[in-house]
């Protein structure tokens, strides 16, 4: 680009020596004017090329809590008071965005007079998380290229939270009668606790701390150990939601994935258990280095404990993969991880939960889940596993290249194959969320852990 | 959506046409002033062959490339200077070229030479219009208001031309007017090599020291795979053949170091 613009000036360089030298040989005096004219030329332009002075604010016109699919309207306003050529703006957005309506790069020319402008664009959420909208870009190429391209940022705060778009169900459209009689109450209850004293006992790992009795700890003589209050706790049966982040939950596109529709199912199927005192924990796959204490919420009941729930799906990312044999030993193995966790096989062999693992089933992570499995029944929790299947969403986006195997989206009766290979006591749900809804996936995982609302 | 848009930009709009048919027009004029300036067969052929050229640059500038249209008018002033050469002063007198004695009226050539040089100027503006317009257009960059901005440029750049011209008329007319000034061609030779010496060496100078800091900061790693960073990557090449700069000829020929 600015070699373009250094073309006019090598121009007016070479013309008046040439020129000059055209005069010397032919001794015309007239040609004088040829020698002026790019002088005056070149002279006037340089007295203009200067550095450019910009101010810009960037305001939001809309609520900073978006759902998916709701729209975000953003206004810019760019001032530039001194200059000469054209300044080119990138104004922020995210890629989890999409422009609706405007653009957010624009242009200007810059000349003698000061420049007021004002644009503005929206932008769709296509996907759940918080999303922070980075600086506002501008570079400026002044009009001769004599001065440097000059880049620039202007900071801008402003973190828009997206939040998904969860289906609220009624129960008269998951109104279920399983074959199986099953009391709504536990035997071992894990809601919120009581204020009624049971007895003292060691602490174990997610005890609040708040129920340390320190006075009954300084007593021992042995001082690793601490004990604790232990309280009567509220609540009916249990729910633990287990969600697979690994690589095989992101078959699809960014926005449209066994992830994203795991999550809303999660969270509908939360809300309507919790809508009928009914504990419910998450447990999401840890990433490596991330906190294990920031992948669980646990089991309790309550709208409040849904907004906890909520919070932590909101930020959930798939485990990315960095290389195949990465993808191969950690994105797919990322379920024996609470193998050994020991606040989960706490709360399976205190409460017996019902866990519902939301996985995507492929011969890839079958033997991980069948060992997975088998570890939760050996401690006596009843098991479902709903497979969000993701070949419509591949075929409905067909040019995609999602890396998965030929003979896997083919061939899809193969999952009867695969579901034979899992212990027989788990219930399956096979899910395709292109074709069916939230509730009726609900509906059908209801009946499998046969829960009767 | 540009709520700020001006409201007389659409109609001062100066578009590439428009450029390029200046640019015709321009390089047209001076044929006609060389082919009216006398009635001998030298200026009626030189005068031919401008218009001859100018018609064809307004052919070139039609096809999809339009990529000679600036090169027709250096060809144009090459040919004007070279005539210059032929019909005027040593080369005439000394190869006895049969021009007769005043083939050609000098102050006419002065004004032709003037003339085709605004053409390349306004060539070379047609030129980097479509440049823009293309680069712009594929960076996915709103076509209307690219249009707009780089039309407002061009009228900025044609209307400091014309202010040029203007100038450098009167400063001719001046130095021809005023009796106790009328210096001698050489000694206005020299006067006009010392002050594009001054410009030259500023130009050059500012450059290198652009080449020197070489500062192009990280902010071309954007996020959005926008083909802009395209527009930067052919400054960077821009930057590594050095224009006019360390390793230029006219660098070398200048002393800049």
């Amino acid at each position: 680009m600015v070699r373009e613009w250094s073309r006019v000036v090598i121009s007016l360089l070479v013309l008046p020596v040439v020129v000059t030298i055209a005069a010397i040989i032919s001794s015309d005096p007239a040609l004088i004017l040829g020698i002026i004219f790019p002088l005056v030329f070149i002279a006037i332009l340089l007295s203009l090329d200067k550095k450019a002075v910009l101010q810009i604010t960037i305001s939001q016109l809309s609520s900073d809590v978006l759902r998916v699919g709701e729209e975000l309207k953003l206004e810019a306003n760019v001032s530039i008071p001194q200059g000469f050529g054209l300044i080119v703006f990138r104004f922020p957005t995210s890629e989890r965005f999409e422009i609706t309506d405007g653009t957010n790069v624009h242009t200007v020319f810059k000349g003698l007079q000061p420049i007021e402008r004002k644009y503005s664009y929206r932008l769709k959420a296509l996907r759940r998380g918080n999303f922070q909208f980075s600086n506002i870009q501008y570079t400026y190429y002044p009009a001769l290229g004599l001065l440097n391209k000059s880049e620039g940022i202007v900071p801008v705060n402003m973190t828009i939270k997206v939040l998904p778009n969860i289906r609220i169900l009624k129960k008269s459209q998951i109104r279920t009668r399983s074959r199986y009689q099953v009391p709504r109450q536990s035997r071992t209850r894990l809601g919120p606790y009581s204020t009624d004293f049971v007895s003292i006992r060691d602490y174990a790992v997610g005890d609040p701390y708040k129920f340390v009795n320190w006075k009954a700890s300084s007593r021992l003589t042995n001082q690793d150990k601490l004990l604790v209050n232990e309280y009567e706790r509220e609540g009916l049966r249990t729910f633990i939601f287990i969600l697979d982040r690994g690589e095989l939950m992101t078959h699809g596109t960014g926005e449209e994935n066994p992830l994203e529709y795991g999550i809303a199912f999660l969270l509908s199927y939360a809300k309507l258990l919790l809508g009928h005192s009914i504990n419910v924990g998450v447990w999401i796959v840890p990433q490596a280095g991330e906190k294990r204490s920031r992948n669980f919420v646990l089991p309790s009941s309550g709208t409040e404990h849904y907004q906890r729930i909520k919070e932590m799906l909101l930020i959930a990312e798939p485990v990315t993969a960095e290389s195949p044999l990465r993808l191969a030993s950690q994105s797919y193995a990322v379920l024996p991880e609470y193998e050994q966790h020991e606040v989960l096989i706490k709360i399976i062999k205190e409460s017996r939960p019902t866990i519902v693992i939301i996985s995507n089933v492929t011969s890839s992570n079958l033997n991980q889940l069948k060992r997975f499995a088998n570890m939760l029944l050996r401690l006596r929790a009843r098991v479902s596993l709903v497979d969000v299947m993701p070949y419509s969403i591949i075929a409905k986006h067909g040019s995609m290249n999602t890396g998965l195997p030929l003979k896997s989206i083919l061939l899809p009766m193969k999952k009867k194959e695969q579901y034979g290979l899992l212990p027989q006591a788990v219930s399956i749900v096979s899910w395709d969320p292109a074709f069916e809804s939230i509730g009726k996936a609900v509906r059908s995982s209801l009946v499998a852990t046969r829960l009767n609302l | 959506m540009n709520l700020g848009r001006r409201g007389g930009v659409e109609r001062d709009r100066m578009e590439k046409t428009q450029i390029i048919l200046l640019s015709v027009l321009i390089s047209l004029a001076s044929g006609i002033v060389i082919y009216a300036s006398g009635p001998t067969l030298v200026s009626e052929t030189v005068g031919i062959v401008i218009v001859f050229f100018s018609f064809l640059m307004g052919i070139l500038s039609s096809t999809p490339t339009a990529s000679g249209v600036s090169k027709i008018a250096w060809l144009i002033f090459s040919f004007l200077l070279l005539v210059a050469c032929l019909a005027f002063g040593y080369v005439a007198l000394v190869l006895k070229f049969p021009f007769g004695s005043y083939p050609l009226n000098p102050d006419a050539l002065g004004l032709s030479v003037l003339l085709v040089e605004l053409s390349i100027i306004s060539s070379t503006l047609f030129v980097t219009y479509r440049k823009f317009e293309f680069d712009f257009k594929k960076a996915g960059y709103e076509v209307d208001e690219i249009r707009s901005e780089l039309s407002s440029f061009s009228r900025m750049f044609v209307f400091v031309a014309l202010g040029s011209v203007t100038l450098s008329l009167l400063i001719y007319l001046f130095l021809q007017i005023v009796p106790q000034l009328q210096i001698d061609s050489l000694s206005v030779l020299i006067i006009a090599t010392i002050v594009y010496f001054a410009i030259a060496r500023y130009v050059l100078r500012t450059k290198n020291r652009k080449m020197e800091t070489k500062e192009e900061s990280s902010l071309t790693t954007s996020s959005s795979p926008s083909k802009e960073s395209s527009i930067d990557r052919k400054s960077d090449k821009k930057k590594k053949n050095g224009v006019g700069g360390k390793g230029g000829t006219l660098g070398k020929i200048l002393g800049t170091k």
